[in-house]
C-alpha cells in the first residue's frame, strides 16, 4: 500500500523540506500527485556548479508564498548582480534563513548585497561566507535576527558589525566566539531578553 | 500529590489504557492543549491512533522527559538522545508512517521531525523508479507524460 503519497500537502512539503532542493524536484516524476508539489516546498538548497540556471529556474517556477530558508554554496564565479538579484527575491519572499557561501577560490569580485537585505524584517539566521561585500549601507536593522555568521566578508566587516551594534535596538545578549581551528571564522550570537535592562 | 506525580490515562483506538506522568503526557501538545483549557479528566481518549503506535510514542515521549530532567552533563545527555532518536525511528515504512500521522495529530514536534527526516533521507540517494518501488507508489503517468515532465525539469536533473 502507498502510504506516502495520501500524506496531507503539510506533511509532504515538510518532508521535501529536508533533502537538497534537486532531490524534491526529482519527485515530479513519481506520479501525477507529485508533479508540482516542490514548487511548494519553502526551501532553495542548492551547492552544485550549475547554480545559475538552476536557482533562476527555481526561482521562476516557484510557487510557495514564503521562502524561508536559501542556502547555496557557490563552486564557480557567478555574476555578482544576478547573486544581487537571489537575495532580492529571497528577501521579498520573507527569508528566515539565509546562507550563502561564495566560491571561496574563485577571483574576488564584489557582491553587492541588496540594500533590502539590510532592513529584511523576516530574518532570523544569516551566515555569509567567502562573501566580498561592498557598499554597506547606513541603515542596517534586522529586528528579527539572532544569529549572524561571516567568515572572510571583507574588511568593511568590522564597520558593518558596530553599525548593526549601534542600529539594532533591541539587542541585549552578544555571545562571542570564535571557532576552532578556523580564526577568521566569527560566531555572534544575540537574543532578547525582557529581564535584562 | 504534586503536578509532576500526577497520572493521566492515555486511552487508544482499541480502549486500551496507558497511565503516563502529566510530563510525558504534555509532550503531546495536543493534551497539553486540553489541560490548559481546563479539561480535568484523568483518562483522555486518543481515538485516532492504536495501542501499538500510542505505546511507540509514549516511549519517545517518556525518553525525551526523562533526559530533560537530568541535570548535568548536557552535551552526552544529548548525544545519547541523538542516539535513541536514530535507533527509535530505525522502523519499517508502515510503522513509519503510522508514527508521521500519530505524531503530527498529537503534535509531537520532535518525534514529527525525525519522521519526515527519517523518509527525506530514505529518499535522498534513490532514483525515481527506486521511490515507487519502496514506497508502493503507482506510476499513473504514460511514457509520453513522464517524458514531459523529464523535459519541463531537465534544468534540475543534468549533473
Amino acid at each position: 500500500m502507498d502510504r506516502i503519497s495520501p500524506l496531507p500537502d503539510d506533511l509532504i512539503l515538510k518532508i521535501l523540506s529536508f533533502p537538497p532542493t534537486k532531490v524534491a524536484i526529482t519527485t515530479s516524476l513519481l506520479s501525477k500527485r507529485w508533479r508540482d508539489v516542490w514548487k511548494h516546498v519553502p526551501k532553495l538548497e542548492y551547492f552544485a556548479p550549475r547554480a545559475s540556471t538552476f536557482i533562476q529556474n527555481f526561482l521562476i517556477l516557484h510557487k510557495a508564498p514564503v521562502l524561508k530558508t536559501m542556502h547555496v554554496e557557490l563552486a564557480q564565479n557567478h555574476r555578482p548582480t544576478d547573486i544581487e538579484i537571489w537575495l532580492r527575491v529571497a528577501v521579498e519572499r520573507g527569508v528566515r534563513k539565509l546562507r550563502f557561501h561564495n566560491n571561496p577560490f574563485g577571483p574576488k569580485e564584489a557582491i553587492r548585497l541588496p540594500g533590502s537585505l539590510y532592513t529584511c524584517q523576516t530574518l532570523v539566521s544569516l551566515t555569509l561566507l567567502y562573501t566580498f561585500i561592498v557598499d554597506v549601507p547606513l541603515t542596517i536593522c534586522f529586528p528579527s535576527l539572532k544569529t549572524l555568521r561571516l567568515r572572510r566578508p571583507s574588511k568593511l566587516f568590522t564597520i558593518w558589525f558596530c553599525l548593526i551594534l549601534r542600529q539594532t535596538p533591541k539587542l541585549r545578549i552578544l555571545r562571542f566566539r570564535p571557532i576552532e581551528r578556523c580564526f577568521d571564522y566569527v560566531q555572534i550570537q544575540w537574543e532578547q531578553t525582557s529581564s535584562v535592562p | 500529590m504534586s503536578e509532576s506525580n500526577k497520572k493521566i490515562s492515555l486511552i487508544s483506538s482499541e480502549g486500551e489504557a496507558f497511565e503516563v506522568s502529566e510530563a510525558v503526557a504534555r509532550e503531546f501538545e495536543i493534551v497539553a492543549h486540553m489541560l490548559e483549557d481546563g479539561c480535568s479528566g484523568s483518562s483522555i481518549p486518543i481515538t485516532t491512533v492504536d495501542s501499538n503506535i500510542l505505546g511507540k510514542v509514549i516511549e519517545y515521549c517518556t525518553k525525551h522527559v526523562e533526559v530533560g530532567n537530568v541535570e548535568g552533563n548536557s552535551e552526552k545527555a544529548e548525544k545519547d538522545l541523538e542516539e535513541f532518536d536514530k535507533r527509535f525511528i530505525a522502523v519499517e515504512m508502515n510503522t513509519l508512517f503510522s508514527l508521521i500521522l500519530a505524531a503530527n495529530y498529537l503534535n509531537v514536534k520532535g518525534l514529527l521531525n525525525i519522521g519526515c527526516q527519517k523518509v527525506a533521507d530514505t529518499i535522498k540517494d534513490m532514483k525515481p523508479e527506486e521511490v515507487r518501488s519502496i514506497f508502493n507508489i503507482e506510476n499513473d503517468y504514460t511514457p509520453a507524460e513522464e517524458e514531459v515532465v523529464r523535459k519541463e525539469n531537465e534544468w534540475a536533473f543534468q549533473p
